[in-house]
């Protein structure tokens, strides 16, 4: 098991290093992807840390048992054996986990939480833009066609004063341009309907280019099988275009798993293989640019480590992340691991989080896409220069 | 008191049909209050019992692989069956002639959201959870559809409060299955008081011991399918809880008096009169238009009627403190099935146009529905979405007016130069149909 003691040396040697810049490639080649898991994944549900001692006595009928072939990481933790796709990503040093971590906060509100790890602040509802789109605004560059959030409505990591697309799977309508003209006119007056128009006729323009020849775009088609897989092979092929958009967000539901979760098989088994899946297809969909990718998947809160009475959890604490792609540091797990005894428990009952979400995500942002690091501590997350980078996530 | 006929049928109402404003116009504040002295909408318990009883019938057959397939070829009934009567009774909701009180119904059902998704179990009981828990209250009590909705199977299902074992109870220490404070937190957090007005998570585990035991009964062993709601005396958490510094006992009429007593709470007035003042006011309405409610609501102990009559009042004297809202997905089908005639919606495609469009009924994403502001809805996918679906609609129609009478006819004096001028320029009538169901004017109310 990694310790508190050991992790804090690796942490104080990365301290000293310089952060990097990837020479590999031409700047604005960089993707970055953020798949916002909503709804509280069980962390020790997909990364269970099996070596650690309190472990089986505190997840109980939750617990691994070795016939459940975990998939192994090192330092004692393991990965959900449905997530076989992501595994091959760890050995191949593509995906980093990061475990006892949480966004900036100690609610069990969903919607509190999930406001926190988007709005980029220390409290919920205390901004009405996203740190995706301050980060887009303070990348710079010459083109301001950068972000795409693929889901329902906008999400609010996307919101802010920086042009996002939005897209959500399904049949490309044609529209005459004799109808966009008249409909551009007609909303030229209106500061909501305008800009969003403008959007989403760019978006369409896009999108009808990808489309095959029955219209019909390769997004989820209903159905319960691989629904984030599917976004995601979409957001590939977005991303993989010359011109197309660099920075993605997507979302997947279905994580608040109060009762009959699963061990091995069930609803954390689908839903866990389902996000395993997702990897590997944006892997394939971008081809050559996997090399200056990084999927970062996270989630707003942990659960209680303890199983509830229906056989599920309840809203915790710290939870799992996951790093992928080309351009990671992968093949480890980062944890200043808390321990799972009662007294190391948060508040008796959920697994501590000892790190905080925004130190990954300005490692990420600040050495991926040479956000600069005033920008990281004063903007896109505000008050935030307490707290210190990550910097050895990325590969140089 | 005066409110324009435009207001009472868009904002208050759910759009206009060719010749309702005129209808309206002699006295359209009087128009809705009297939808308000309406005080008990009809309800149809038929539909809760014939799903409890197939349920039940399934779910206690002994052979498990016979079971399953039972239960398999239910669900897929349900939600074959589920698209024609939704179609069905949206359309009639439609063209509802108290369209007040259909979006009241609407509103409380988004505010107590149930929602299958994730959840198919959910799924055969959420359109009675509308006609029975919802609906019949709209204009009574708002402790009464506290309780009733908290009881309703639909609920106690989605929120898993059904599967909640009260540790210390006989079923408890044998079965040794324990608390889910699911349906608990969100009483508090969703249903009531709301997130940030001051109770602990203490609270919350309190609130979830006292209401152990409230059930449903579908299980194999229990035997009485007659009554939607079951309390389990077996898995009622034993001894006193505290819930707000008030303290309770034991059993289900204890659970109800603290329902009861959240709902006169001060912050629960609050939180709902904030929620109300958010749907019909404005996105971001003044605190006064908020303190008017709340207090209207708090004065009548809780009187749902009482409280959407401080709406009207503010649309007619305050006006002022109002906002354009923009339309729902929800809204924004009905307002063209009430001008353009129902004609435009295909056989069973209103469910999947309202998926489409980011509101499948009955499928929100979490327990907090679906949300209220203009940016929620207003993104550029979700307004190319809008045209899309226009484009067709407008093919369907069958109007007699020209599309510039229609116009004039749905917005009266309301319509814009803007709406206008591109109905009227349009390069057939066809694209005009399409250019008015996307008109600002269309977009907020």
């Amino acid at each position: 098991m990694l310790t508190r003691r050991s992790f804090l040396a690796t942490a104080a040697a990365a301290g000293t290093a310089i952060p990097g810049v990837t020479l590999a490639s031409a700047p604005g080649e960089q993707r970055f992807i953020f798949i916002f898991l909503r709804g509280a994944m069980d962390g020790l549900a997909a990364v269970p840390p099996i070596g650690d001692p309190d472990y089986a006595a505190v997840r109980g009928r939750l617990a691994f048992t070795p016939d459940m072939r975990a998939l192994p990481l090192h330092n004692g933790f393991a990965l959900h054996p449905a997530m076989t796709k992501a595994h091959a990503l760890y050995q191949s040093g593509e995906l980093l986990v990061a475990h006892a971590i949480a966004p900036p906060h100690r609610t069990r509100s969903h919607f509190d939480a999930q406001n926190i790890l988007e709005n980029g602040a220390t409290r919920a509802f205390a901004r009405d833009d996203g740190w995706l789109n301050r980060a887009l605004s303070a990348m710079g560059g010459d083109r301001a066609d950068l972000g795409l959030a693929i889901a329902e409505s906008e999400p609010l990591t996307m919101r802010g004063p920086a042009k996002v697309a939005g897209w959500a799977p399904r049949r490309v309508v044609l529209i005459p341009e004799t109808l966009s003209e008249r409909v551009s006119a007609m909303y030229a007056a209106d500061p909501v309907l305008a800009p969003a128009f403008a959007a989403g006729l760019n978006a369409h323009a896009l999108a009808s280019a990808n489309a095959g020849s029955d219209g019909r775009m390769g997004g989820a088609r209903g159905g319960r099988a691989l629904v984030l897989a599917e976004n995601a092979g979409l957001a590939a092929e977005f991303l993989a275009r010359p011109d197309g958009p660099r920075i993605a967000m997507l979302e997947g539901g279905q994580w608040d798993t109060h009762a009959g979760q699963g061990v091995a098989s069930g609803r954390m088994a689908r839903l866990l293989g389902d996000l395993s899946a997702a990897f590997e297809r944006i892997k394939i969909g971008l081809g050559p640019a996997w090399r200056q990718t990084v999927v970062v998947a996270a989630t707003e809160f942990g659960r209680t480590a303890r199983p509830n009475g229906a056989l599920g959890t309840d809203h915790g604490y710290g939870s799992a992340t996951f790093i992928a792609g080309g351009a990671v540091n992968g093949g480890k797990v980062i944890a200043d691991w808390p321990g799972m005894s009662q007294q190391m428990l948060f508040e008796g009952r959920d697994l501590m989080a000892t790190m905080d979400m925004r130190a990954l995500l300005k490692g990420v942002l600040g050495d991926h896409l040479q956000v600069s690091q005033q920008a990281l501590d004063a903007r896109v997350f505000p008050e935030s220069a307490a707290v210190r980078p990550i910097f050895d996530i990325i590969r140089h | 008191m005066a409110i324009s006929p435009s207001i009472a049928a868009h904002r208050f109402g759910l759009g206009a049909y060719p010749g309702e404003l005129q209808a309206l116009a002699p006295d359209p504040a009087g128009g809705l209050w009297r939808q308000t002295q309406i005080r008990r909408p009809q309800a149809d318990p038929g539909v809760l019992q014939r799903a409890l009883v197939e349920m039940r019938t399934a779910a206690t057959i002994e052979d498990k692989p016979a079971r399953q397939a039972a239960l398999r070829a239910l669900f897929k009934g349900i939600r074959q069956r589920s698209r024609t009567e939704f179609d069905g009774a949206f359309a009639t909701a439609a063209q509802s002639t108290t369209p007040f009180i259909e979006r009241l119904t609407w509103f409380w059902a988004n505010h107590f959201t149930v929602s299958a998704k994730g959840k198919p179990r959910v799924l055969p009981f959420a359109v009675s959870f509308v006609a029975d828990a919802i609906r019949p209250h709209v204009l009574g009590r708002f402790a009464d559809m506290l309780i009733a909705v908290e009881q309703h199977p639909a609920m106690l299902i989605y929120l898993d409060n059904a599967l909640s074992v009260g540790p210390g109870s006989r079923a408890g220490r044998n079965r040794k299955r324990g608390l889910n404070e699911n349906l608990a937190r969100e009483i508090l957090e969703l249903h009531t008081v709301g997130v940030g007005s001051g109770y602990s998570q203490r609270d919350v585990i309190e609130l979830a011991r006292l209401i152990t035991g409230w059930t449903v009964p579908i299980g194999r062993k229990q035997s009485d399918a007659s009554q939607p709601f079951l309390f389990a005396a077996n898995r009622h958490d034993p001894g006193p809880k505290s819930i707000l510094n008030a303290r309770y006992g034991d059993g289900l009429a204890e659970g109800e008096r603290a329902l009861r007593d959240l709902a006169i709470r001060p912050e629960t007035a609050q939180f709902l009169a904030r929620k109300l003042a958010r749907h019909f006011i404005a996105d971001n309405p003044p605190a006064a238009a908020v303190a008017h409610i709340a207090k209207r609501y708090s004065d009548s102990a809780g009187d749902l009627a009482r409280t959407s009559q401080a709406l009207i009042e503010i649309a007619a004297d305050r006006p002022e403190w109002m906002a354009p809202k923009y339309r729902q997905p929800m809204d924004y089908i009905a307002a063209a099935v009430r001008a353009l005639g129902p004609e435009i919606l295909r056989a069973r495609q209103t469910l999947p146009s309202l998926t489409q469009f980011g509101q499948a009924p009955l499928m929100a994403g979490s327990p907090a529905g679906y949300p209220d502001k203009t940016s929620d809805w207003a993104s550029p996918d979700a307004v190319m979405r809008r045209l899309e679906w226009s484009i067709f609609a407008a093919k369907r129609a069958r109007i007699s007016l020209t599309p510039e009478a229609l116009a004039e006819a749905i917005f009266g004096a309301g319509l814009s130069a803007e709406s206008r001028f591109a109905v009227a320029g349009a390069e057939s009538p066809r694209q005009a149909l399409t250019l008015l169901l996307v008109s600002p004017n269309f977009m907020w109310r």
